[in-house]
């Protein structure tokens, strides 16, 4: 550092022997570091190309101008370049230098604060973004950060378009309460996820990941905390960068949906082989369309993503703002999102040591969501069936040409029908229902944040900080006459009385404050860092439903228009108080220490158990930074970490303590007469629920920072569930919230980074991470297992037990299916070979003869054994390329699609087993339906490329020509390429969408909609 | 500067003292036990809610005790309801849990009212509410009782894990209190509501519920007095001239009906779920009757009045097949949110048990020609019925008034009594009952399924249902399973 210095000086004394006379006027002034307020020596001020001069040891200069000057630059090793203009009057200019980035870049955002990365103790995984990660074509923030970093589980458990993806940092730690990640925006602890950020808005994200880290969040940090640091101005010109893309979204992969001759051979195996309505294949030859239901239903479509930011400032304020649109259209009817925001923070110095920050976020998004799953209408879309009415179908369905078909017109529903009856369905087919139907969700939503910021030295500091957030989601349903029924088959009083709409109105506020002081201080070897504060928060939120059904026109969508059917709101409160202190210790970079405590109160738990304590410690050992060390030029960097703590969760709802007497009503007379009816047992022992989880780590790094490898194993054991105990109903209710269980999850994870090469001409870096999570119910409130069924219908079992992961899928294990083979009493003609019923033989396990519960094994589980991630960034002069591949692997989902599209428009029956002439009573004793079965179980492990990246920049000569900085072209893709495990059948591998989240019940697959693929061109222009 | 900046903090501790208060947040949409049920108003409000609960039981009892007999069965091939309806159900069928968990459920909503009886100032209030809540209770655990055998008898307010209340409890222990509290319910309860209560139970309906109980009970002489009582002194109750207006959404809680669990369309949720899944609605299970109920032996010609009122046939949309939501029609309500209420006792039903009663007390003692015109005998009140079906000009029908040389012995008048209760009680969830009592379930029901050519055998201990798998998991295998499954 000091020769560079030496070096500059020297150069700048060269320069000045070149400095031309002719000076008329004399600028006077002072250099200073923006940070320390240090003067700063040998700073280059340059007049212009070749002309300048450097500052004197106290940071002075003094320079002699000519004519037509407007500016002058001011830049030094390790800081930011600025240039000032001047005006023909200016006389003094000092000038504070911001540290450049550089140095920055080795600092990471932490839990109220920051801390140098070479003295981090506990578990994290950063993220800093670069142009690439505001690039991917996905609408959400969450979606770009897949397969990024090691730990964090975000999977696509609902492929539409604006859909949440599920967060899961290190596995699930709890059964009732929510185990999502504390979303923190610039300190404010959201009340939301992280659709209330932009991606080209962010200037990092840290996910903290051990308890040593996230203790400092307390309560809220028992499932991982996400920390996102947005842009901020920079002093200096202002800067305008305009980023526009647009491109097409397509399905990623369709299903084989059955023709005709499949069709046919599923009814017979439905049946027994017989033909279940005389003549019905032949009438299906008749109309036979060869329709497949995947060519309307899914669409190809535009995804369009617009941003425009401008950052800037002056030593004493500084701004960042921009707006951004995304216009994420559903690749399946009915889907779509749009998102427009805008962000404005300004930083302001107020007082020389009072800094005052603002950030303003207000957003809009509209999602659409598919109102109806995609198998309820496949099934009701033969492939017999055209999409509109033909001749021959309207000539036989009186139904006119060019009006959508629906399976009801071919059965004794239409009496004009004049055919056999070949559907017995009586629903609407796709077409109908989905464009029928409308769901729409828009949310209007506000973050405020204001902090400010007083400096009583250079070491000690005050801030106080306010957040905000108002939100307000409304969800507009619209279902017409006709997306349900059809009022020629079925008359007009009932398609009239199909037809409804409900607006639901959810509104947020919440209201955060935290105080928090900060003594900062290196002393010789001493690195130290105290912060103490308290925080409060509030959230209200208050809902209204209403309903309206009965509409005596589809043209008008709201309640007004139909008859009155709900009408009803309701509110809750939430209050937190925390108090926190963290000390930070690091001596010679070589021993570190951090010590954190934070104690939470929460108006969730009865007076008495409101307060609980969340401590934490972790220690770091650089050994690397020891005269022992052998100095080589492989193994460079070694540190070892060890880290325990508390976190908490609360996530259960509000009043969950109070024995609550609920309001209903009863019909008595001829009106409604309200009723109150006590729906839960008093818990006032309720408290928060604990884990401790320990970590011990190790940072490698090889030579000289081109290979980093950053290694950790966890062990949390959360206990004291939170937990909805399933209790004998005899008591009066099914479950009892109550503190008791215990679940344990471990894991190893290993993130590797390599800057493999950084030249001017040429730049790679590729980084890449992979990590294993097991978790382990130790304890289930005193019970040893619990069998649950899932599916209503068609019945399939999850284990939860004591000594296993969290759920299991439970059944019989398959052995062959049902054959439908020909017999002596049933027609020949149509005898499918080999065609397997809906039935299965299954495996007599304890071999005692019977097929009965006990012969129930544990099929599998939802979770994935192993994930990975990786990431390569290469720049070769002009152009770039880079990629995200994302793997997991060994989860198992059940997918019941298989046995809907199997059951596609069949007729009655599949009860082929039963056929005495081909199988014994003992036979027919062990088949069961497929569902109860293993048969359903498929494996969830895939690898996809979740973004690819080419870019090509402008050269620089072409550019400033255009009097602009950068102009670079781009196209990026997300889901190009995506490989699915061998025996998956359906659209998308990472979807859960059966019981809302039931982590008792996960990993259920029913008609999840489709991936897509994204594919855009975009430019970013900046000046 | 620095003063402000102590000033400034001096605020925070302020803000931060405070906290004690700023934690307190109470239910703001719900009362909580505590400060509840503390004047006559609140616990009122508590009597309605046990009612409330009694919603969720009886949206399922069409399929538990409906079903479940030869009234009808269900035309999907798969699920839960199919499972009911065929014999096979597993113990974790969620119609069985659920049912049980209903029922309990409202159990512990009477039992809470009870706790707070005497938060009631009025004494003439605090009689009808304990009525109220024992006579709800005693139909819990007389559903109860009949579905599942011995179940846990809970009259108390029990803590959450109190496994002493786990194990079964012996049928006559149940029994003994079903009648007690169906008992003091007829003591307590008025014999008629207000235009705008009307739906509350009534010390009739409590009435005939016990003969009911003692029916069962086979305690003929005990049903006897009560039936009698309620033919003698009918009170607000009577037969209605009209078989059809007894039913239909415009008449609900006429005369004739003594007891019924109140349903609305279009409130809040306050619909019930069997309108439509009797019906063939989209995707609707559709409960369909099978030949032996519908045909021309159950329902001879002259019983057509019955027999549409009963069923929905014909037409272009229900064609050939016979849905059985004739009684629980509602046109225009929506898909689960049906306006119909469900009845559990009507006058009906008393004379059908009376007529039950008196012959099996007397029935060999043959009949004679005065009997047709002696109100009291078991003939005038099964014409009764029996002129009301064959409608408004039975003189076109004289042969369907029976007379006494028609019914030879106490066994054919057995026989003609169970066809006129199937015919007139149908699709009401009575029959299931009614064959266990007359210990014929197994043969109708193997019969039933014989005819539906289907190869479904019942075995006697299935005229129980399994103890919810999830009950006898719960408890550790305290509560035991019911034998056979």
């Amino acid at each position: 550092m000091k020769k560079i210095r030496c070096l500059l000086l020297m150069m700048s004394f060269f320069l000045l022997a070149n400095y031309t006379f002719g000076q008329n006027r004399v600028i006077k002034g002072k250099v200073t570091d923006e940070k320390t307020g240090q003067p700063l020596a040998g700073v280059t001020i340059l007049v212009s190309k070749n002309k300048g001069i450097v500052t004197k040891q106290d940071g002075t200069y003094a320079i002699k101008l000519g004519d037509g000057v407007t500016a002058l630059t001011f830049s030094f090793v390790g800081y930011t370049t600025k240039v000032v203009e001047i005006t023909s009057t200016t006389q003094v200019i000092d000038v504070a230098l911001e540290p450049a980035a550089i140095q920055q870049a080795e600092v990471v955002v932490i839990g109220y604060g920051t801390r140098k990365k070479a003295h981090m103790t506990g578990s994290f995984s950063k993220l800093s973004t670069d142009q690439y990660t505001g690039e991917i074509p996905v609408a959400r923030a969450d979606d770009a950060l897949k397969g990024k970093l090691a730990g964090v589980n975000i999977t696509t458990t609902d492929a539409q378009a604006g859909a949440a993806p599920t967060i899961q940092i290190r596995g699930a730690t709890s059964i009732t309460a929510e185990t999502n990640p504390l979303i923190v925006i610039d300190g404010y602890p959201v009340p939301t996820d992280l659709s209330a950020v932009d991606m080209n808005d962010v200037e990092s994200i840290t996910v903290l990941k051990d308890a040593a880290s996230t203790a400092i969040y307390g309560s809220r940090g028992g499932n991982g905390v996400i920390l996102v640091t947005t842009k901020s101005g920079k002093s200096g010109q202002s800067k305008v960068r305009v980023n526009v893309s647009t491109g097409v979204k397509s399905i990623l992969k369709k299903i084989k949906i059955p023709m005709l001759a499949e069709w046919k051979a599923h009814v017979l195996a439905d049946n027994n082989g017989v033909i279940p309505i005389p003549g019905v294949f032949d009438q299906a030859e008749q109309f036979d369309a060869r329709s497949d239901p995947q060519d309307y239903l899914y669409r190809q479509v535009k995804y369009t993503n617009i941003q425009l930011s401008t950052s800037g400032g002056t030593n004493t304020l500084k701004y960042y703002l921009s707006g951004s649109y995304i216009d994420d259209g559903g690749i399946m009817l009915g889907n779509g999102y749009k998102k427009a925001g805008m962000r404005a923070s300004f930083s302001a110095k107020i007082r020389p040591k009072i800094t005052l920050d603002f950030g303003f976020t207000p957003s809009y998004t509209q999602f659409f969501d598919v109102p109806i799953s995609v198998q309820e209408v496949i099934r009701l879309a033969p492939s017999w069936m055209p999409v509109y009415h033909n001749a021959v179908t309207s000539a036989a369905t009186g139904m006119p040409i060019g009006s959508v078909a629906n399976v009801r017109d071919f059965s004794p529903n239409n009496p004009k029908y004049t055919g056999v009856n070949i559907a017995q369905g009586t629903g609407n087919g796709p077409l109908s229902q989905l464009t029928g139907t409308t769901d729409k969700t828009t949310n209007i939503r506000n973050i405020t944040n204001i902090a400010l910021k007083f400096e009583f030295n250079q070491y000690f500091s005050f801030k106080t900080s306010l957040g905000l957030l108002m939100g307000e989601t409304t969800r507009n349903f619209f279902q017409k006459s006709w997306a349900q029924a059809e009022a020629a088959l079925d008359g007009d009083v009932y398609a009239r009385s199909t037809s409804k709409a409900i607006l639901n109105k959810a509104r947020t506020l919440d209201i955060s404050n935290d105080n928090l002081f900060t003594y900062k201080r290196v002393v010789k070897k001493h690195d130290i860092e105290v912060i103490a504060g308290f925080s409060e928060q509030f959230t209200q939120n208050t809902r209204f439903i209403g309903q309206a059904g009965n509409f005596a026109t589809d043209d008008i969508p709201t309640l007004n228009a139909g008859v009155p059917q709900v009408t009803t709101s309701t509110a809750e409160e939430e209050a937190l108080i925390s108090y926190l202190a963290r000390f930070n210790y690091a001596f010679s970079n070589k021993y570190l220490v951090s010590i954190s405590e934070r104690i939470d109160g929460s108006s969730r738990f009865a007076p008495g158990n409101r307060y609980a304590a969340f401590p934490s410690a972790s220690l770091g050992w650089k050994l690397s930074e020891e005269g022992f060390f052998p100095r080589n030029r492989i193994l460079t960097e070694v540190k070892f970490r060890g880290s325990y703590g508390a976190t908490g969760n609360k996530n259960i709802g509000n009043y969950k303590y109070y024995a609550n007497v609920s309001p209903d009503y009863v019909p008595f007379g001829s009106q409604i007469i309200p009723s109150y009816v006590l729906t839960s047992f008093a818990n006032n022992n309720l408290k928060w629920e604990r884990t401790f989880s320990s970590n011990l780590g190790a940072d490698l790094g090889f030579f000289r920072g081109k290979l980093n490898i950053v290694l950790d194993y966890y062990n949390a054991i959360t206990d004291r569930l939170l937990l909805n105990l399933p209790i004998a109903t005899s008591s009066g209710f099914a479950t009892y919230t109550i503190n008791q269980g215990k679940v344990r999850n471990r894991g190893y994870e290993v993130e590797i980074t390599a800057p493999i090469m950084s030249k001017k001409k040429i730049k790679w870096d590729i980084s890449a991470n992979a990590y294993t999570n097991k978790n382990t119910l130790l304890d289930f409130g005193g019970t040893d297992q619990l069998i649950q069924q899932g599916d209503l219908k068609r019945a399939n079992f999850y284990l939860t037990k004591v000594g296993s992961p969290l759920v299991q899928y439970y059944g019989y294990q398959a052995t062959e299916s049902v054959v439908v083979k020909s017999t002596t009493n049933n027609p020949t003609d149509y005898w499918p070979i080999g065609v397997t019923a809906l039935h299965t033989f299954v495996k007599d396990q304890n071999k005692d003869g019977i097929i009965n519960d006990d012969d129930r094994v544990v099929l599998g589980d939802p979770y994935p054994k192993f994930n990975w991630g990786f990431t390569n960034n290469f720049r070769y002069k002009s152009f770039d390329f880079s990629f995200t591949l994302q793997g997991s692997h060994g989860a198992k989902v059940f997918n019941i699609d298989p046995y809907y599209f199997d059951y596609q428009s069949t007729t009655v029956g599949s009860e082929a087993y039963k056929n005495t002439d081909l199988y014994t009573p003992a036979q027919q004793q062990s088949v069961r339906i497929k569902p109860n079965t293993d048969f359903n179980i498929q494996d969830a492990s895939f690898i996809a490329l979740r973004n690819l990246n080419v870019g090509y920049a402008f050269p620089e000569k072409f550019v400033k020509k255009l009097s602009l900085s950068t102009i670079r072209m781009y196209a990026s893709s997300s889901n190009l390429w995506y490989h699915f495990a061998d025996g998956y059948t359906s659209y998308n591998p990472e979807a859960d969408n059966g019981f809302n989240g039931d982590p008792l019940r996960k990993g259920y697959q029913r008609g999840a909609a489709p991936l897509a693929r994204t594919i855009t061109f975009g430019v970013n222009v900046e000046f | 500067m620095k003063n402000k900046c102590f000033f400034f903090l001096f605020i925070l501790i302020l803000v931060g003292a405070g906290c004690s208060k700023f934690l307190d947040r109470e239910p703001i949409s719900s009362a909580v036990e505590e400060t509840f049920y503390r004047n006559t108003a609140e616990v009122e409000a508590g009597v309605l809610g046990c009612y409330s609960s009694l919603r969720d039981v009886y949206n399922i009892d069409p399929i538990m005790a409906g079903l479940r007999s030869d009234d009808c069965y269900v035309s999907e091939s798969e699920g839960d309801v199919n499972l009911i309806d065929g014999f096979g159900e597993a113990t974790t069928n969620s119609y069985i849990t659920l049912y049980w968990q209903y029922a309990y459920f409202t159990i512990k909503q009477c039992n809470t009212i009870l706790k707070y009886l005497d938060n009631v100032a009025e004494p003439a209030k605090r009689d009808y509410f304990e009525g109220e809540v024992r006579f709800l209770r005693a139909h819990m655990y007389f559903n109860l009782v009949r579905l599942y055998g011995d179940v846990p008898l809970i009259t108390t307010n029990i803590a959450y894990n109190d496994a002493g209340y786990y194990r079964k409890v012996s049928k006559d222990t149940v029994y003994m209190q079903i009648i007690s509290d169906f008992t003091t319910a007829m003591q307590k309860l008025p014999s008629s509501w207000t235009l705008t209560q009307v739906g509350r139970v009534t010390n009739n309906a409590a009435k005939g519920m016990l003969a009911k109980v003692y029916l069962t009970l086979q305690n003929y002489p005990a049903s006897r007095a009560l039936l009698l009582d309620l033919i003698q002194n009918s009170g607000p109750n009577q037969l209605l001239s009209n078989y059809k207006s007894v039913f239909g959404i415009s008449n609900e809680m006429n005369a004739e009906i003594m007891y019924a669990v109140r349903f609305k369309s279009s409130s809040n949720g306050l619909g019930n779920t069997f309108t439509y899944n009797m019906d063939k609605l989209p995707g609707s299970p559709s409960f369909k009757a099978a030949s032996d109920f519908r045909g021309n032996t159950p329902f001879p010609n002259a019983d057509s009045i019955r027999k549409s009122q009963t069923f929905l046939t014909g037409g272009p949309i229900y064609g050939s097949s016979y849905y059985v939501g004739g009684k629980y029609q509602d046109p225009g309500s929506l898909k689960y949110d049906g306006g119909a209420d469900f009845i559990v006792l009507r006058y009906a039903d008393v004379i059908l048990m009376y007529t039950e009663v008196v012959n099996e007390m007397d029935g060999d003692t043959p009949l004679t020609a005065t009997d047709a015109s002696d109100p009291l005998s078991r003939l005038y009140q099964l014409n009764r019925i029996r002129t009301r079906a064959a409608g408004p000009v039975p003189a076109a029908v004289p042969v369907y008034v029976y007379n006494s040389t028609f019914v030879s012995s106490k066994d054919e008048f057995r026989k003609i009594l169970k066809a006129e209760r199937r015919r007139e009680l149908g699709v009401e969830s009575q029959r299931w009952f009614d064959l266990v009592r007359w210990g014929d379930a197994v043969t109708v029901m193997n019969a039933h399924f014989a005819s539906r050519n289907l190869t479904t055998v019942v075995e006697p201990y299935q005229l129980l249902y399994p103890i919810p798998q999830r009950e006898i998991d719960v408890t550790n295998g305290i509560l035991k399973q019911n034998p056979g499954y």
